[in-house]
């Protein structure tokens, strides 16, 4: 059966049932059938657009069926033109039922709208991070992300890692089953000389990416394989956004020169609109590869397989399976390094989808968002049951009027299509709100979520189509049963009295206690993110994060090693001698923003391995353990006379490597360290301290290890940058631009100065919990928000229908307290049951999302009593009115209406 | 017999030259319409439904030349021409005699 597949999902299984039965035999097939015709087969009918249709296809058919049915449209017999009437008569008598109470169709509209609304702007996220390929991407379903997927030699867990080698990279392109390879990396260079210069965010990418990826430039054209070489005249294409935002749009910006980083670049093309390359970071300019490798990377860049530095990305051939391509580039990959240290001989080629999200290691942000559209749905059910109540309740007050309708002999389908019109229109109504909700929130949601800059291009026609149908589910969820229930009215029983029935009231003590405990879900998992976000905060990563990082960039290339310039130790000296400044230090990087690779050696029969965790180097002097708060544990620090000219190379290393070297933190002193060693180069470099850890990541479980080389040491180049660590005197934070200023003026051949505090770096790791905690509490908040307007609406009610009641206990003397008691009671107990299910609930769902937790047990208990407190206050609050209003009644009007 | 509605009198129209099947019909009406009126799948084999109820479509099984197995196929019965045709006729002298919608049609 050619459409097996698609017939076989449970999707399908789903929407089948929406036909009438009769409808569902005779015709379900067929309508799946053409759908997949007209989605050209198979193969190709699957994804949002063909579901979506398919979907709305469904609904709107069913719908169309039932109020034929319903209308009592023999078809056929009857014209369509009286089914129409009976339609519009329909809706037109709900809504003139809903204008008369506006009351109760302004709560069902906005608690749908909330409720929807959420869910609408997360998937808006979702549909971005999830379901759409990177823009201008041509046939992106057979283009790959590769990852090496092994043992990580430090952490010893299977990882799956993108960072790869040039040589890896070069050995892959010969995979037959890979039609086209590229490499790619982003790089933050400095754009323009002195007070016109400007950080910029390039990316490096092989001169095969664009073809790879079937983008089109939008003015000019991208580079060839030719404009891609070391050593070569520079070329560069423009994104479209900075081209719009630096030039204006400008197309004579064709040819012109430009000066970023160390290169001056000819531009040659610009990229299409909201291009921004595989990833959703905004790109400023692409650089050939092999150029500004040639320029930036120094070093043996095409070479060391121990220098991770780019990704890369591969388009799958027609003619070769997946899995034969990744067997053929595993094998390809393990025999290029079967003679490097290091490598996990297990590990293989992984092709990962180009959809990072869909990935193996989805960012935590995308874990975030998949998240939010689970607890997005929660609050919708919420919503829902929320909404059951007040139909519900509406039911009850109407039920004179329907015991009317029926005895007259208005059938009960017709009673029931009156009942779900309302629910239908309010549906509607709250949809259109929803829709603006979401189009107002979600570009802020974006910039929480993706950063700044990312590109919002949201598929309105499937945001449309997910409103709708959620909607339509949501009346069907809110609507359906309480108006069943409404319409098995008893006439003669209504007619008699006013008191509503047991069995509806103890429905809407469940849909009570439901809210209750969907709410304490929610507000439990804030609460968890709340504590990662707390534990992450406390968590020690070795160095004071106090310190400010002061990114400087000269124009006279090398700074480090034996040719370092007299600039770079003036601008220290100036740096140090600022009245606002405690201690200042020169390295190569800032913690926390990678470290370099270079080969090591020692006297003995083997070399130090350089993995993933390192042993990587930081450029460092005399100033710089105590500018970054770490502290020596054995040995000294680095001194004044090791920076001079003609010392003895000295090395300080951490602690944990240290202890994998050499065993111990003090077998490691007075150690002989060989860096890049080479035929002529067997200089022995000794280990004169042991420093403290320092983590690279929030989330590592071991330190990486490190080693401390001074700024003088031959073998330092300035692979990645120079910047000064500022440790700032008390209080002194308002003068970091006078100290900018002042390192400006220090010497003329400075490009560029800009000061970013470290802790930022963190703030990026932290994100994720940030975001976490933020949206879920949002979200928790929201759910309290309608759970309490809930409750209250139907405290309110109950204190109305017992009107009566009431009045007759506070004539016979029942005190306010009593009357209170009488009301609330029996809601409060039903809360506190839904709370005590939530709060089960919640601990066997939030196993679900230990993994996003941070050094927090999924049964938290101070979340948990939090959550649980917040929920009883805001139920208090809620029942508050009502029951005060319930000690107001007075008697005489309260028998006097009855 | 009661007047046909627009789609069913293009639905019977798309079925009265040959038998088709749903992805066929559904790109059949896009001719006959110029691509106005696209028909989901869903509304599609409701219209169908009624109109065999009618007697103006029957169902017939595949074996024509070039006919899939799997598929069903529909034609329009000699009624289902009849009518069809009467009610474009209809409209024809409708339009024949409404000098201002010729006007119009005739400006282009």
């Amino acid at each position: 059966m050619a459409d097996g597949g698609v017939r076989g999902s449970p999707v399908w299984r789903l929407l089948r049932l929406l036909f009438p039965a009769g409808y569902r035999e005779e015709w379900a097939d067929e309508v799946l059938r053409t759908h997949v015709d007209a989605a050209g087969g198979e193969r190709t009918a699957r994804g949002a657009a063909f579901w979506g249709g398919l979907a709305l296809d469904a609904m709107k058919t069913a719908v169309a069926l039932r109020l034929e049915a319903m209308a009592g449209v023999d078809s056929g017999r009857r014209s369509r033109r009286s089914m129409f009437d009976a339609m519009s008569y329909t809706m037109r008598m709900a809504l003139r039922g809903l204008v008369r109470t506006p009351g109760f169709s302004l709560s069902v509209v906005l608690t749908l709208a909330l409720g929807l609304g959420a869910n609408v702007t997360i998937f808006t996220a979702l549909d971005r991070l999830f379901l759409q390929a990177p823009a201008h991407v041509a046939a992106a379903e057979s283009v790959r992300r590769i990852a090496v997927y092994g043992i990580n030699p430090f952490s010893r867990q299977q990882t799956y890692n993108r960072a790869m080698t040039y040589p890896d990279y070069r050995d892959l392109q010969t995979v037959s089953g890979f039609a086209s390879v590229a490499g790619h990396t982003a790089r933050s260079l400095t754009l323009g000389q002195g007070l016109e210069s400007e950080r910029i965010n390039t990316e490096w990418a092989t001169a095969s990416y664009f073809p790879l990826l079937g983008v089109q430039p939008a003015l000019g054209r991208f580079y060839d394989t030719s404009e891609d070489g070391v050593g070569v005249e520079p070329v560069v294409v423009l994104s479209w956004s900075f081209w719009r935002r630096r030039y204006n749009g400008d197309p004579a910006i064709l040819g012109m020169a430009l000066t970023i980083g160390k290169g001056t670049y000819t531009v040659i093309g610009v990229a299409p609109r909201g291009f921004t390359g595989v990833d959703m970071a905004p790109v400023d300019a692409w650089l050939p590869l092999h150029t500004a490798g040639g320029l930036h990377q120094g070093g043996d860049w095409m070479e060391a397989r121990s220098w991770y530095w780019f990704a890369a990305i591969a388009r799958l051939s027609t003619s070769v399976a997946e899995a034969a391509s990744e067997a053929e580039a595993t094998a390809v990959y393990r025999n290029g390094r079967k003679d490097v240290g290091g490598t996990d001989p297990a590990a293989r080629i992984a092709t990962t989808p180009l959809i990072a999200a869909r990935g193996p290691q989805p960012s935590g942000e995308a874990r975030v968002t998949q998240l939010l559209g689970m607890v997005a749905l929660l609050v919708l059910l919420i919503a829902c049951a929320n909404v059951a109540n007040l139909f519900l309740a509406r039911g009850l007050q109407r039920r004179r009027a329907l015991a009317v309708q029926s005895a007259l002999g208005v059938g009960r389908a017709r009673l029931v299509g009156q009942l779900l019109s309302e629910a239908v229109l309010l549906a509607a109504a709250a949809g259109a709100l929803a829709f603006l909700i979401a189009a107002l929130i979600s570009p802020a949601l974006f910039r929480v979520l993706l950063g700044d800059n990312a590109v919002l291009a949201a598929g309105t026609g499937r945001v449309l189509s997910f409103t709708i149908v959620l909607a339509v589910l949501t009346v069907l969820m809110g609507g359906v049963g309480p108006a069943l229930q409404a319409a098995r009215v008893d006439p003669f029983e209504a007619l008699r009295t006013q008191r509503s029935s047991s069995r509806s009231s103890w429905l809407r003590g469940v849909l009570v206690a439901v809210q209750a405990a969907l709410s304490v879900v929610l507000l439990i998992g804030a609460g968890l993110f709340l504590r990662s976000l707390a534990q992450a905060h406390r968590i020690d990563l070795g160095v004071d994060l106090d310190a400010i990082v002061i990114g400087l960039e000269l124009n006279d290339g090398t700074i480090f090693g034996e040719n370092i310039v007299g600039t770079t130790y003036t601008v220290v000296e100036r740096t140090r001698a600022h009245p606002a400044v405690a201690s200042a230090t020169l390295t190569n990087l800032a913690p926390f923003s990678g470290a370099w690779g270079i080969t090591l050696d020692r006297p003995g029969p083997d070399s130090v391995a350089v993995g993933p965790r390192g042993p990587f180097y930081h450029a460092a002097d005399r100033d710089y353990f105590r500018t970054l708060g770490m502290s020596i544990t054995h040995g000294r620090a680095l001194n004044e006379a090791d920076e001079h000219a003609g010392a003895q190379p000295v090395v300080v290393v951490s602690r944990s490597m240290a202890r994998e070297v050499w065993g111990s933190e003090s077998a490691a002193l007075d150690q002989c360290l060989i860096v890049r060693p080479s035929a002529t180069n067997s200089t022995c470099t000794t280990v004169v301290g042991v420093v403290s850890d320092v983590r690279a990541q929030v989330t590592d479980a071991e330190p990486r290890m490190l080693y401390y080389l001074t700024t003088r040491h031959p073998n330092v180049t300035a692979d990645g940058g120079q910047v000064v660590m500022v440790r700032l005197r008390e209080g002194a934070e308002s003068q970091i631009r006078s100290l900018l200023q002042a390192i400006r003026e220090t010497a003329g051949n400075i490009r560029y100065v800009d000061a970013t505090p470290l802790r930022s770096s963190i703030d990026q790791q932290l994100r994720a919990w940030r975001l976490g905690a933020v949206l879920l509490t949002a979200f928790g908040l929201l759910a309290l928000a309608v759970a309490g307007s809930g409750l209250y609406s139907v405290l309110a009610f109950d204190v109305a229908q017992r009107r009566f009641e009431l009045g007759i206990r506070s004539a016979l003397g029942a005190s306010s307290r009593r009357l209170i008691r009488t009301v609330v009671t029996r809601t409060l107990l039903v809360i506190a049951v839904g709370m005590a299910v939530g709060v089960a609930s919640a601990a066997g769902l939030s196993r679900l999302i230990a993994s996003l937790l941070f050094n927090v047990e999924p049964v938290d208990p101070l979340a948990y009593i939090i959550a649980t407190l917040v929920l009883g206050a805001g139920a208090l609050l809620a029942a508050g009115v009502p029951a005060w209003r319930a000690t107001r009644v007075d008697p005489r009007t309260a028998m006097a209406v009855e | 017999m009661r007047d046909l509605t627009p789609v069913e009198l293009v639905v019977l129209a798309a079925l009265s030259d040959r038998a088709r099947y749903g992805y066929e019909l559904v790109q059949r009406i896009g001719e006959l319409t110029d691509g106005r009126v696209r028909m989901r799948p869903g509304n599609l084999y409701r219209v169908i439904q009624r109109l065999m109820e009618r007697g103006l479509v029957n169902e017939r099984s595949p074996g024509g030349r070039g006919e899939d197995e799997r598929r069903r196929y529909f034609r329009a019965t000699a009624a289902g021409c009849r009518v069809a045709a009467e009610e474009l006729a209809m409209y024809g002298r409708v339009l024949e005699r409404s000098r201002g919608l010729k006007e119009r049609l005739a400006d282009g």
